[in-house]
């Protein structure tokens, strides 16, 4: 076990990459999931600001806009052509609602004398198109909807009682419970974010972790000296590959256990399918990553192009993958070239793992995840011919050459 | 006992033929020494000695059996010492040691004893916790011998040991090298300083396009040749004459007059110095000095290979 042992030890002599690329990659991914805003539902409710001006005297019109003006922010506003002019330029009111004078008489009159056409109205003016407003909207007209029932159908009430009546009638509120279905909807949008980035992290720390380990023990005069001890070809390169698994499972641990250390409170409602699917995802980009590095470490020993070509190829892979910019914002040739990407893949099995609903994965996420491998695979494969390629040009024994005995002398 | 035995070996790198028809037989106990300039083939006859390389023919014995690259229990038996420093530089002194020793003896308290003896043998005792980068060039070759001999092995291959090492560590690792022999190592020491071939080997091997181009030992190697004596002698004034007849003596091969001092070059002979100064005397030439010295090493190489070592 001295190889697996030593390059075990190589791995952890490096803090700094340890430190950069694992801890302060993955800080900053969970900064930048944090950084999405994520209000509980029952906490949340926009409360628009609301003016009414009401010239009618009567108790409609008054009750009117008692309605209007509950749970929402009053903006008191004069009832001059300037100061409603003054509040639409600097949206100081949302909504403005106008009880013209007269409004209580006019619309029991009319009501009950069959006249819809002639059914006064109130004037609004809306500043925004938001929800809040529309909804705003909505109410004013349930409110005298309410009313005109009311009237027609109690032909001899007083407007005290339509009043009373509509108050009542309006004041019902539906019993509504915020129910966790668990289909991970009310998961978190920031540790999806945290597991986009963490594409980048997991393929730079893993590909140049990985790389580094492989280039010592690839060096020349290392090779030769490994290669002319007892210890076989086969179990050196089995330990090595132990060695990269490991220090791959470190870097896959650690960026999983603070995602979900972090963002596990906001988790209750996902199924065991939706987490298993995410950890599977991040073990198959992580392989991805330790191919990658196996890649570069048959290439060059070099450290400073390992660290260059493991950052260009996370960067613009994470890109294309949309782990930076949701692709929906982009143009179809990108998402054309992010489906040759295996970030595309692992995004996709995120979305995918997201939506399970019980104990086991979708078949998408498990395709998905499938795609990721063979690319790691594709990848894993080129770096094997590299290396043999590399070593047939040295005129070097390459382990499994059948010519293993020294042939008699001609 | 021979301990190394290479047959006909032949390698080539494409169109270069890098060895050819190599032949060579190392007995047990000995330093064998192989010179030869740079790019003569010594690296590549040891790397086919311990199958780091394929070749094209040939057959390749060590301890008396087949060597090939699956036999463990030869290569267990073997130390390699490369000329490039190969060590980790995440390891410190000790560690690196232990690593190599660690490939060779798989008991962890044998391993320490044997790494303890290597780190004091190479002299790096204030050294174990330091990283090969904090290293001077001659520590790091001392690393690197450490690394090759800590398991004690039967045969061990140095290549190029003292390259770009100042003198002091060449000097110390010569003497090591010596001291691993009387300990019971056979060596087997490539280089390509001629002074160093002499003052250790007991059996020198001249190489050069991958062939063996003479072997035996130092006395041997002279003896082969035709080159004798050098004798130099200051001569207050030589006439031409003079000159012309020593030029004509049958056993000198050239004469010069430079500087007053007289040189000559001469044959192997029993008499040559007596021959010389005889004809001097006769000829009433005052004379000085003389010096004399028997034909050495370089001048065996020069006149087998008709050039100087390269460096």
């Amino acid at each position: 076990m001295q190889v697996f042992k030593t390059a075990i030890k190589s791995f952890f002599r490096h803090p700094i990459y340890l430190l950069v690329y694992v801890v302060w990659l993955s800080c900053m991914g969970l900064f930048m999931g944090m950084s999405v805003n994520e209000l509980p539902a029952d906490e949340y409710y926009e409360r628009p600001s609301v003016a009414v001006i009401n010239r009618d005297e009567g108790e409609l019109a008054q009750a009117l806009e008692s309605f209007l003006l509950e749970d929402v922010d009053v903006v008191e506003l004069a009832d001059s052509e300037r100061a409603l002019q003054d509040a639409v330029m600097q949206q100081r009111a949302h909504y403005i609602a106008i009880i013209p004078e007269g409004f209580t008489d006019s619309f029991l009159s009319t009501v009950r004398a069959g006249d819809e056409s002639a059914l006064p109205s109130i004037q609004t003016v809306e500043t925004s198109s938001a929800a809040a407003i529309v909804m705003m909207d909505n109410l004013a007209n349930e409110y005298l909807n309410v009313a005109r029932s009311y009237a027609l159908a109690i032909p001899d009430a007083g407007v005290s009682e339509i009043v009373e009546r509509t108050g009542k009638a309006m004041g019902h509120e539906a019993d509504v419970r915020v129910v966790n279905i668990d289909n991970g909807s009310s998961f978190s949008g920031g540790m999806m974010l945290y597991l986009k980035f963490a594409s980048y992290t997991l393929l730079l720390s893993i590909a140049v972790c990985s790389a580094l380990i492989l280039a010592q023990f690839g060096r020349d005069e290392v090779r030769k000296r490994n290669l002319s001890s007892p210890l076989s070809v086969l179990s050196t390169n089995l330990q090595l590959g132990a060695a990269c698994l490991v220090m791959m499972l470190i870097c896959w641990a650690f960026v999983a256990a603070l995602g979900f250390a972090v963002y596990g409170g906001r988790m209750e409602g996902m199924s065991p399918g939706a987490v298993t699917g995410l950890l599977g995802a991040l073990l198959c980009y992580a392989l991805f990553g330790l191919a990658f590095g196996f890649l570069v470490g048959q290439m060059t020993h070099n450290e400073l192009i390992m660290n260059a070509a493991a950052n260009i190829t996370g960067l613009v892979l994470s890109f294309l993958g949309g782990a930076w910019v949701p692709l929906d914002l982009v143009g179809e040739p990108i998402v054309t070239l992010a489906k040759f990407t295996p970030t595309y893949y692992y995004i996709e099995a995120l979305n995918s793992s997201f939506e399970a609903t019980g104990a086991a994965l979708p078949a998408g996420a498990l395709a998905n995840m499938g795609v990721v491998l063979l690319f790691a695979m594709a990848l894993f494969a080129i770096g094997l011919a590299i290396g043999r390629l590399r070593l047939a040009r040295m005129g070097a024994w390459n382990g499994s050459s059948t010519r293993a005995l020294s042939r008699p002398a001609a | 006992m021979t301990i190394v035995n290479v047959e006909n070996l032949v390698k080539r790198y494409s169109d270069v033929v890098a060895l050819d028809h190599f032949n060579l037989q190392i007995e047990a106990g000995e330093v064998f020494g192989l010179l030869g300039p740079n790019g003569s083939g010594k690296t590549t006859a040891i790397n086919c000695m311990l199958q780091l390389l394929s070749f094209d023919k040939g057959s390749i014995e060590l301890f008396g059996q087949p060597m090939a690259p699956t036999r463990y229990d030869l290569k267990r038996r073997v130390g390699v010492v490369p000329q490039e420093i190969a060590v980790f530089d995440e390891l410190n002194v000790r560690e690196n040691i232990d690593y190599f020793c660690g490939l060779y003896v798989d008991s962890g308290a044998e391993r320490a004893k044997l790494v303890d003896e290597a780190i004091e043998f190479v002299g790096l005792q204030d050294y174990v916790r330091f990283r090969p980068k904090k290293l001077s060039g001659g520590l790091k070759r001392r690393l690197n011998i450490a690394c090759g001999i800590a398991h004690k092995p039967e045969l061990v291959f140095f290549d190029e040991p003292t390259v770009a090492v100042d003198p002091q560590s060449r000097n110390s690792i010569l003497e090591g090298i010596l001291r691993l022999n009387r300990e019971g190592m056979t060596v087997v020491y490539t280089s390509h300083y001629m002074e160093e071939v002499e003052q250790i080997c007991s059996r020198i091997m001249i190489m050069d396009h991958g062939r063996s181009l003479a072997c035996g030992t130092q006395d041997e190697l002279v003896r082969m040749v035709s080159t004798g004596e050098k004798v130099e002698i200051e001569v207050a004034d030589l006439s031409r004459e003079a000159l012309g007849a020593l030029d004509s003596l049958a056993f000198v091969r050239r004469v010069e007059y430079d500087d007053k001092v007289l040189k000559l070059l001469c044959d192997n002979g029993p008499h040559n110095l007596a021959s010389v100064l005889g004809l001097l005397q006769e000829r009433n030439v005052a004379f000085g000095r003389v010096y004399s010295e028997p034909p050495t090493l370089n001048d065996v190489f020069l006149e087998i290979t008709g050039k100087e070592l390269r460096d």
